[in-house]
C-alpha cells in the first residue's frame, strides 16, 4: 500500500514538468475555445433574456436565429459579396506575387534593386492613410455615379486589396524561389527548357507550399477588413456590404440588435476561413518558416 | 478640362454611359419606408422622361457618407432636422423651394433654416411614456413617485434624456443662442444628479443599464417580459412591444417633480434634397407631388408612423393621438448646425454620470467641450 | 557636335540628338514622346498646377479659382499626378538623352552605331522583366503611392467640414494644423495622453504576444507531450476565425452582462452572478486599457506560435544528442540550443508585430466604441494615434486626420527604416 503510493508519488515528482505543461497547453487551449464556444452556443439559443449564467442554451433550436438572420437581414448578399471579393483578390494577388516572385529571384536585371527597395519602403505606407484621396479618385472616375456603382466600389476595393496584399508577400515569395538552389534551373536550361518551361514545370511545383501560405493570407485580408468597406460602402443599400459592416450595424443599430442572430451571422462568417486553416495549417507552418520571415 | 480627361478616362475604363443614370432621382430611405416610396414613384414616374427610383439605406451611415460621397448616394434622402443647418452649411442639402403648408407648426418651423426650406417633414417623432397597462392603472403625475423599480429609461442618451434636463430648469441654447448653454446650471446638475440616484438605487436593471451598449436591450426585455411597468422610449418600439403581448399604453412624459413639464426633445424626420443632385428640379417634382393629405395619409397608414400633416387624422384614445399631442408638447430640437455639437459630450457626460463619476465635473467638462466644438465649426 | 551637346539638346528635345545622327525610328519616337508631353501639359497638368494656388481678393491663398466650378481636391490630386508625370518625363528625357550620347560616342570610336533592332534584342533582358512587373507598380501606385502623397498635402489645408469641395474652396494652411496639435490646450494634451497610451498599447500587445506565442510554442513542441496536432489545430484558431467577428464577440463577453461576468467570474470566485458587483471591464479606463490588450494578445499569438512552431521542427535531433553527449540537460539544451535559434527567427517579427499594433484601427476603434472618457479627457481611453486619424476622417476632419496620420506614418517608417538600415537590409543581397 505505502509502496505504490511512494510509486505514485516519485512517478509525479518525476513528470512535474511534463504535468505542468499539460495543465499550461489545456488552460490556455481553455481560453481559445470558451469564447468561441460560447458564440457558437448562442447561435443556437432564442432565449428572450439578455444574458445566461449557464453555458448550454437554455431554449435550444438548430434554425431559428439563422432563419431570422435571412429573413431580417441581407445577410445572404453580404456572405455572397464578402467571399466573392476575397477570391477574386486572393487570385488576383497570387497571379501577381507568385510571377514578380519569380522574376525577382530569376532575373538579374538593372532596376531590380530599385524594384526591391521601393516595395520595402511602400509597404511602411499604413493601408488607409490615403483613404480620402482614393474616395475622390473613385468618385472622379465615375464610379459612384454610374449604374453599376455597387459592381464598380467592389472591383475598386479588390484592386487596393490587391495592391496592398502584393508588397510583404512578393518579398515572402520572393525568398522561397531564393531557397530553390538555381543548378536546377542550370541544368533545365542545358536540356533545352525555355525560361517559361523552367517556371511552370520546375520552379512551381516546388514553391506550391508557399503558394497555398500566400493564397490564404490575401483571401483573409478582404474579409477582415472594415476600415476600407465602412469608408466606401457603408452609405449604400444593404445588400451591397460585406459581411464586416453588416454584421457591426447589426450590433450596433438599437431597433433590430439581437445577440443571438448576430452569434448566429457570426458563426456561418467564420466557418470558411476556419476550414481553409484546418487543411492547409501544415502548409502555413511549412511556408511561414521556409520562407523567412524578414522585416 | 479635368472634368473632360475625367470623362475621358471613365468612359475607357468603364465603357459605360454614366450620363444617363445621372438623370433619374434616387430616394435612399430606411427598409421600412420603402414600400411607401416605391408606391408613391410607380404613381409619380408615369408619363415622365425621368424615373424616381427607391433603394434601402440606413439614414445614419448615409448621412455620415454625406461628406465624402456627395451626390452620388441619393438625390433624395431622409433627414432629421436637427442635422438641416448643418447639412446646408456644407451645401450637402438644398432648398426645396416650396412653400409647406397644412403641416403643423413646430414642422413647419423646423423644416426651414436661414429663411428656406430644406426638408418635406414626413414623420414626428417624440419620447413618450410607454406603460403596462395591465400594471399601471393611471399615469402618474410625477416621474419622482414611480419606484426606480418599476421604470426604466436610456438616460445615457441625451435624446431621452433631454427633457428631464428641461424639467429642471436646464435648457440646451437659451433662445437658440448657441453662446448661452445651460447644460451645466443648477437645473441642469440636479437633473444629472437625479440620473446618477436612478443609475445607483441598486435596482438590477438600472445597474446594468450603465453601460450603454446594452442599455436598449435591458431596458426593452425588462418591459416586454412584464418585469417593469413603464418606460421611456419612442413611437418606433409600439409594435414590438404590442407583439410580445404587453397591454400598451403612451402618454407625453410626466414631470420630474411637478414643478416644471418635461419637455422631450421632439424631432421631424423629412426628405431633403441632395445639394450635389444632378435632377434637382426632377426631385422638388417629386417632393411636391408627395405633399399632398392624400399621401401623409398613406405615410400614416402604410408606415404607422405619426405624420406632422394636419389632414391625417388620429383617433381620439388611440395610441398615435397621445403621439400627436406628445410631440405637440415637447421640444422642437433646434435646427442651428450649433446644435450637432451637444450629442458628443452630453453622451460621454451622461455615460459618467452613469458610471457614478462626478456629475458637475462632467456636465462642465461637456459644456466646455461644446464651447470649444463650436468655437472651432 | 559634341558627345555633350547631343546630350543636353536630347535632355530638351527628345529625339532631337538622333535626329542629326540619323536614326529616324528614335528620332519618331521622340518626337512623338514630345507632341505627348505638350498635349499631356497644356491638357491636364498646366491647368490642375494653374489652380493650385491662387490668391484671392480678401488675400487668402485657395485651390481653384471659383466655387462650385474647381473641385479643389481634384485638383490637389491632379496637381500631384501632374507633378509625378513631369518628374517621369524628365526621366525619359535623360533616357533619350543617354541613348543618343551613346550612339555619338558609338559613331566617334568605330564610325558606326548599332541598329536600333539589334538595340532593342539587346536590351530585352532589361525589358522583360520590368514589363512583367509593371501591373503590380501600376497598381501600387495608384492604390498606395499616389494617395498617400495626396494625404500629406491635406494636412497643409483647411479641408475640414463644412468646407467640403466643390461647394468650398480650400485654402492651404501651411503648418497651422500642426501647430494647433501643441499650441491648443485641449489638443495638445490630448495629443500627449494620446501618444503616451499608443506607446504603451503598442509595446505591450507585442511583446505579451511575442511571449506567449513563444512560449506556448516551445511547451506545446515538448516531445513529451502528446496531442501536438490537437494543440496546434486549437492555438490557430484566434488567426482563423477573422478578428473583427471576435472582437464584436468579446466586446460583449467582457460587458456587465457577457460571459466573463456571468459564468467565469462565479466559476473561480464560487459567488452566484450578481449584476451590482460584475464588472463593466470596458467602463473603465484602466480596465479598458489592460482588457484590450490581453484581446490583442489572443488574436496575434498564433502567428508567433506556428512561426516558432516551425523553428523548432527544423532543428536537427543531432544537435541535442550532441549537446547531451557533451553533459548538457533539458536547460542548457533551452538555453544553448533551442532559445538563440528562436530568438533569430522571431526577431524581425518584433518589427512587424511592433508596426501593425503601432497601425491597428480595426481592434481600437471597434472596441473604443464601448468604453466611457473619464472626466476631462480629451479622448476615448483607448484611442491610439492611428485610430484618431481614423476616427477624425469618418467625422470629416480631413486636415486634423491627415496630420495624424502623417505623425503617425512618419513615426512607424523611421523606426522600420531604421531597422533595415542597422540590418543592412539595403545592401545585403540574402535579403534583397
Amino acid at each position: 500500500m505505502s509502496k505504490t503510493k511512494s510509486l505514485n508519488r516519485n512517478f509525479i515528482a518525476r513528470n512535474m514538468g511534463t504535468i505542468m505543461s499539460y495543465v499550461f497547453l489545456i488552460a490556455m487551449a481553455i481560453v481559445i475555445i470558451y469564447p468561441i464556444l460560447i458564440t457558437i452556443m448562442s447561435a443556437f439559443n432564442v432565449s428572450n433574456s439578455l444574458y445566461s449564467t449557464s453555458f448550454f442554451p437554455e431554449n435550444f433550436s438548430w434554425t431559428d436565429n439563422f432563419k431570422q438572420l435571412f429573413a431580417n437581414t441581407a445577410y445572404g448578399s453580404w456572405y455572397f459579396n464578402t467571399f466573392l471579393l476575397s477570391i477574386v483578390t486572393m487570385i488576383l494577388s497570387t497571379i501577381i506575387v507568385v510571377i514578380s516572385g519569380f522574376v525577382y529571384s530569376r532575373y538579374r536585371y538593372q532596376s531590380r534593386k530599385t524594384a526591391l527597395m521601393s516595395l520595402l519602403l511602400i509597404q511602411i505606407v499604413p493601408s488607409g492613410s490615403g483613404l480620402i484621396a482614393l474616395y475622390a479618385m473613385a468618385s472622379s472616375i465615375g464610379i459612384y455615379s454610374s449604374e453599376n456603382a455597387t459592381l464598380y466600389t467592389y472591383i475598386f476595393m479588390m484592386l487596393i486589396y490587391t495592391a496592398g496584399g502584393t508588397t510583404m508577400n512578393t518579398l515572402l515569395m520572393k525568398g522561397y524561389y531564393d531557397s530553390i538552389p538555381r543548378d536546377l534551373d542550370e541544368s533545365a536550361k542545358i536540356d533545352g527548357a525555355t525560361q517559361l518551361q523552367i517556371f511552370t514545370e520546375i520552379l512551381l511545383p516546388l514553391v506550391k507550399p508557399m503558394i497555398v501560405v500566400i493564397a490564404i493570407f490575401c483571401f483573409l485580408g478582404p474579409i477582415g477588413d472594415i476600415i476600407m468597406p465602412k469608408f466606401l460602402i457603408a452609405s449604400m443599400s444593404s445588400d451591397s456590404k460585406t459581411l464586416a459592416v453588416g454584421l457591426m450595424g447589426l450590433i450596433n443599430d438599437i431597433k433590430d440588435s439581437n445577440y443571438n442572430v448576430f452569434a448566429a451571422g457570426a458563426v456561418l462568417a467564420a466557418i470558411p476561413p476556419v476550414l481553409v486553416f484546418y487543411k492547409f495549417q501544415d502548409y502555413i507552418v511549412g511556408g511561414l518558416t521556409s520562407g523567412g520571415v524578414k522585416g | 478640362m479635368i472634368k473632360k480627361i475625367t470623362m475621358a478616362v471613365s468612359a475607357a475604363l468603364f465603357l459605360a454611359n454614366n450620363a444617363m443614370a445621372a438623370d433619374n432621382v434616387m430616394v435612399g430611405v430606411e427598409k421600412a419606408y420603402v414600400p411607401y416610396f416605391t408606391e408613391l414613384a410607380a404613381k409619380f414616374n408615369q408619363g415622365k422622361d425621368f424615373k424616381v427610383e427607391v433603394t434601402t439605406a440606413k439614414m445614419f451611415d448615409l448621412l455620415d457618407a454625406l461628406p465624402t460621397q456627395k451626390g452620388n448616394i441619393a438625390d433624395l434622402f431622409m433627414v432629421p432636422n436637427d442635422r438641416i443647418g448643418d447639412l446646408a452649411n456644407q451645401h450637402l442639402v438644398d432648398s426645396i423651394n416650396f412653400e409647406i403648408k397644412g403641416y403643423t407648426n413646430t414642422s413647419t418651423k423646423s423644416a426651414s433654416y436661414d429663411g428656406k426650406n430644406y426638408m418635406l417633414p414626413m414623420s414626428t417623432d417624440t419620447t413618450l411614456f410607454l406603460y403596462n397597462k395591465d400594471k399601471l392603472k393611471t399615469v402618474p403625475k410625477t416621474l419622482k413617485e414611480l419606484a426606480p423599480a418599476d421604470w426604466a429609461a436610456k438616460f445615457t442618451d441625451f435624446y431621452f434624456t433631454g427633457g428631464l434636463f428641461m424639467a429642471n430648469q436646464g435648457y440646451i441654447f437659451k433662445d437658440n443662442n448657441p453662446t448661452d448653454i445651460g447644460l451645466a446650471n443648477d437645473g441642469s446638475i440636479k437633473a444629472g444628479f437625479a440620473a446618477k440616484s436612478l443609475y445607483h438605487s441598486g435596482v438590477t436593471h438600472w445597474t446594468l443599464m450603465q453601460d450603454d451598449t446594452v442599455a436598449y436591450d435591458i431596458m426593452m426585455k425588462n418591459f416586454t417580459e412584464g418585469k417593469i411597468s413603464a418606460v421611456i422610449n419612442g413611437p418606433w418600439a409600439i409594435a414590438d412591444i404590442e407583439k410580445a403581448g404587453i397591454n400598451v399604453g403612451a402618454a407625453p412624459i410626466p414631470s420630474w417633480d411637478g414643478s416644471t413639464p418635461y419637455q422631450a426633445l421632439t424631432g421631424t424626420k423629412g426628405i431633403a434634397i441632395n445639394g450635389y443632385s444632378s435632377n434637382k428640379e426632377g426631385a422638388r417634382a417629386f417632393l411636391k407631388f408627395a405633399a399632398t393629405p392624400e399621401y401623409a395619409n398613406k405615410w400614416y397608414a402604410m408606415t404607422r408612423e405619426i405624420s406632422p400633416n394636419l389632414a391625417v387624422h388620429y383617433k381620439d384614445g388611440s395610441i398615435h393621438k397621445a403621439i400627436f399631442d406628445a410631440t405637440n408638447a415637447g421640444l422642437p430640437m433646434p435646427n442651428i448646425p450649433q446644435f450637432g455639437k451637444v450629442w458628443g459630450p452630453m453622451k460621454t457626460a451622461l455615460a459618467q454620470i452613469a458610471q457614478g463619476q462626478d456629475v458637475k465635473g462632467a456636465l462642465e467638462a461637456a459644456v466646455d467641450n461644446i464651447k470649444m466644438d463650436i468655437d472651432e465649426m | 557636335m559634341s558627345q555633350r551637346f547631343i546630350f543636353w539638346l536630347s535632355m530638351v528635345i527628345p529625339g532631337s540628338g538622333h535626329m542629326l545622327l540619323r536614326r529616324v525610328r528614335e528620332t519618331l519616337f521622340g518626337f512623338s514622346l514630345l507632341a505627348l508631353e505638350i498635349l499631356v501639359y497644356f491638357q491636364f497638368i498646366l491647368p490642375n498646377f494653374r489652380l493650385l494656388a491662387v490668391e484671392q481678393a480678401n488675400g487668402k491663398i485657395t485651390i481653384g479659382l471659383e466655387r462650385f466650378v474647381d473641385d479643389s481636391f481634384l485638383i490637389m490630386v491632379g496637381s500631384t499626378l501632374g507633378a509625378i508625370m513631369l518628374l517621369v518625363f524628365v526621366a525619359l528625357h535623360y533616357g533619350f538623352a543617354r541613348d543618343a550620347k551613346d550612339v555619338k560616342r558609338q559613331i566617334d570610336i568605330n564610325g558606326f552605331a548599332i541598329t536600333f533592332t539589334e538595340k532593342v534584342r539587346g536590351l530585352s533582358h532589361e525589358i522583360v522583366p520590368n514589363i512583367i512587373t509593371a501591373p503590380k507598380f501600376i497598381l501600387l501606385f495608384a492604390f498606395s503611392f499616389l494617395p498617400a502623397i495626396v494625404s500629406i498635402a491635406v494636412a497643409f489645408t483647411n479641408y475640414k467640414r463644412p468646407i467640403l469641395p466643390p461647394a468650398f474652396l480650400l485654402e492651404w494652411k501651411g503648418f497651422s494644423n500642426f501647430e494647433r496639435l501643441f499650441t491648443n490646450e485641449r489638443l495638445a494634451s490630448g495629443f500627449w495622453d494620446t501618444l503616451t497610451w499608443t506607446m504603451t498599447w503598442t509595446f505591450c500587445a507585442s511583446v505579451l504576444t511575442i511571449v506567449l506565442g513563444t512560449v506556448l510554442a516551445v511547451v506545446a513542441n515538448n516531445k513529451n507531450i502528446r496531442g501536438k496536432k490537437f494543440f496546434r489545430t486549437v492555438y490557430i484558431l484566434p488567426w482563423a476565425v477573422p478578428a473583427f467577428l471576435t472582437i464584436l464577440v468579446f466586446q460583449l463577453f467582457f460587458s456587465k452582462v457577457g460571459g466573463m461576468n456571468t459564468m467565469v467570474i462565479p466559476f473561480f470566485t464560487g459567488n452566484e452572478y450578481d449584476v451590482s458587483t460584475a464588472i463593466g471591464f470596458f467602463l473603465n479606463a484602466d480596465y479598458a486599457k489592460i482588457t484590450i490588450i490581453l484581446i490583442q494578445a489572443w488574436l496575434g499569438f498564433p502567428y508567433v506560435f506556428i512561426l516558432v512552431t516551425g523553428v523548432l521542427q527544423t532543428i536537427p535531433d543531432d544537435l541535442y544528442e550532441a549537446s547531451s553527449i557533451d553533459g548538457g540537460n533539458a536547460w542548457t539544451n533551452f538555453f544553448d540550443i533551442t532559445l538563440p535559434l528562436i530568438l533569430i527567427s522571431v526577431a524581425p517579427v518584433f518589427i512587424t508585430q511592433f508596426t501593425f499594433n503601432f497601425n491597428n484601427v480595426t481592434i481600437v476603434y471597434m472596441l473604443g466604441e464601448a468604453t466611457v472618457q473619464t472626466v476631462g479627457a480629451v479622448y476615448k481611453p483607448l484611442d491610439t494615434i492611428s485610430s484618431l486619424g481614423f476616427r477624425l476622417m469618418m467625422d470629416a476632419k480631413y486636415n486634423e486626420a491627415a496630420v495624424y496620420t502623417l505623425i503617425a506614418s512618419t513615426f512607424v517608417g523611421a523606426i522600420v527604416l531604421y531597422t533595415w538600415l542597422k540590418a543592412g537590409a539595403f545592401k545585403n543581397e540574402e535579403v534583397m
